[in-house]
């Protein structure tokens, strides 16, 4: 193949990747009407246009004395989306300085300290990920009702702070890669395990935490089984549940506003992914 | 690795560090998973005390229809898409690895939609692929094709499954680029003095030598794809849509265990889908032993 031809290629299928979600941000800038027809018109007719049907979409037309006149995404009471986000960012941000915490401690349990145990519990960390999902989740939910938790957001929080196998062998790995002799010099100074940790290795460690705290935010924000099966009412719902909750009510949501839904939910992690392209590398150093 | 110099402080400190994560491996991993396997073994529902039933659980997947079509479904899908994923991740990694102009878009744009959470990604391809207003189906009635009803007719459901899957394959890109990136330059010079074609420096120089990364990432892939349930459940609903052609192992064992209510069951299937799983990943890798060192005899010179 030529470079021409193989540049174009890549560009044919690049585009087609973001077709799909060209046609999500072209959906929610569409009036119901364009959309509902078997020859659906997504492409706006003038830029101010989709900019009106935009604010009409995404936040709803309210009159001059309050009262709503055309409900949007964020002011329809329907799928509450404020609460949604509420709850959502309160899971995302407890669970993930749990997570980055009880990382950060294990990878160097692991990385640092010399001890009989270590391989056994690495093992253990590397089985643990083979396990599916399914098999724990009955004997989970049992779990937590009997804690009471169910119908609040611990269940989806509160495992965090105590690690999870992949984010702490991500650290590891990254640990490993640090001189020995930071510690040394750092012991011989007087310095505890728990002082290295925190003032020697701790700080040299930031980006694999940032990895590690990017990983988990995308994959809290994104989570639906663990929602579907832990949250019960609609006030406790996250984005990704409220989004399914709002596409299967009964009087079928318009498109337009599904579409509008979803940018909300998508954007701010396809923000976190073009900014953290090296949350990536960081991932596959793990491996 | 067990020298005594290491000593019992060590432990205690080492012990101590890996705590958390020790405590949370006990609490939500081994204690549910030791559960679920006791439960397999009763009646247990989610609200009654479990009575033991021996193997009666085991004995009713035998003759559990559904259980073996889903089996089956599950499969199917997990192989396709991970043959086809990561074949397709290979091809894209090495387009991107000459750099061609706006390669650094193009990567973006091919990551970007692993970043879309599952719910979003089901909705929005619910409309994509909506038979008869769908953007897909009206792009192609453009060019004169009559678009399938690929949410609505159960031969067409698994592959709309397979291509919604196709179009997460992002990280697999990402991972198979670097790993190109890493292989020695001169072993492709070294193959190129002696005369080899570009396409055979790929094919028996470069891939090669990325095998490792390769059969790692076949194996996530599939080992994913075996557990998929977000996409399957918000594109197709709880049932797995039409004829229950896209019903997944996944999601039968959720709606075993949280509509029926039936723990006993749902956790028999489940400790067949881990085995399962085991056991493809153990062939996978033994195959692709035997073939990483069986294959290119002459590729030294």
């Amino acid at each position: 193949m030529s470079r021409l031809a193989r540049t174009l290629l890549l560009w044919l299928i690049a585009g087609a990747f973001a077709l799909p979600l060209a046609w999500m941000v072209l959906g929610s800038l569409a009036g119901t009407e364009s959309l509902a027809s078997a020859t659906p018109r997504l492409l706006p007719r003038s830029p101010g246009s989709a900019l009106e049907q935009a604010a009409r979409n995404y936040v709803g037309e309210v009159g001059p004395g309050g009262e709503t006149i055309t409900r949007g995404v964020w002011t329809d009471p329907v799928v509450d989306f404020p609460t949604s986000l509420r709850n959502t960012l309160v899971i995302v941000m407890l669970g993930t300085a749990g997570m980055v915490a009880s990382c950060a401690l294990g990878a160097y349990g692991l990385a640092r300290v010399r001890w009989r145990g270590r391989r056994a519990v690495l093992l253990l960390m590397l089985l643990t990920m083979l396990l599916p999902f399914p098999v724990v989740m009955g004997p989970l939910y049992i779990l937590f009702r009997e804690l009471g938790w169910i119908g609040t957001l611990r269940p989806l929080w509160v495992p965090a702070w105590l690690g999870a196998g992949f984010g702490t062998l991500l650290v590891r790995q990254y640990m490993l890669t640090l001189p020995r002799e930071l510690d040394d010099a750092a012991r011989l100074d007087g310095c505890s395990h728990w002082g290295v940790f925190v003032r020697v290795i701790l700080p040299l460690c930031a980006p694999a935490l940032a990895a590690v705290a990017a990983l988990h935010v995308l994959a809290t924000w994104n989570d639906f089984l663990g929602p579907l099966i832990f949250l019960q009412r609609r006030e406790q719902f996250t984005l990704a549940l409220g989004l399914h909750a709002y596409q299967t009510q009964a009087g079928q949501v318009p498109w337009n506003l599904l579409m509008a839904a979803c940018v909300m939910v998508v954007a701010p992690m396809a923000l976190l992914f073009a900014l953290m392209p090296r949350a990536w590398g960081a991932a596959q150093a793990a491996e | 690795m067990t020298a005594p110099r290491h000593g019992t402080r060590a432990t205690g400190v080492g012990l101590a560090f890996c705590a958390p994560w020790l405590l949370g491996f006990v609490l939500f991993i081994a204690g549910p998973a030791i559960t679920s396997l006791w439960a397999s073994f009763t009646d247990a529902s989610m609200v009654e005390p479990a009575r033991q039933v021996g193997g009666a659980n085991y004995a009713r997947l035998i003759s559990d229809t559904l259980f073996w079509r889903t089996l089956a479904q599950t499969t199917a899908y997990a192989l396709v898409l991970s043959g086809l994923g990561t074949g397709g991740a290979l091809a894209l990694a090495l387009l991107l690895r000459r750099r061609p102009r706006g390669a650094g878009v193009a990567r973006l744009l091919i990551l970007l939609p692993a970043a879309v959470p599952t719910a979003a990604c089901g909705v929005l391809w619910i409309w994509l692929l909506s038979a008869d207003y769908g953007p897909v189906n009206s792009l192609l009635s453009r060019f004169g094709v009559r678009g399938p009803g690929w949410l609505v007719s159960p031969a067409w459901v698994p592959v709309s499954l397979v291509l919604v899957g196709l179009w997460t394959i992002g990280p697999s890109v990402i991972i198979l680029e670097a790993a190109l990136g890493r292989v020695p330059r001169s072993l492709e010079e070294a193959a190129s003095l002696d005369g080899a074609g570009r396409t055979a420096r790929v094919w028996r120089i470069v891939v090669p030598a990325i095998a490792p990364v390769l059969l790692f990432v076949l194996v996530m892939a599939m080992i994913v794809g075996f557990q998929a349930f977000a996409v399957p459940f918000v594109l197709l609903g709880a049932e797995g849509g039409p004829e229950r052609s896209g019903l997944l192992l996944a999601g039968y064992i959720y709606q075993t265990a949280f509509a029926r209510l039936d723990l006993g069951y749902a956790s028999a299937i489940a400790w067949v889908q881990l085995l399962v799983v085991l056991a493809l990943s153990l062939v996978l890798c033994r195959l692709s032993r035997r073939t990483a060192f069986g294959a290119d005899p002459e590729g030294a010179p």
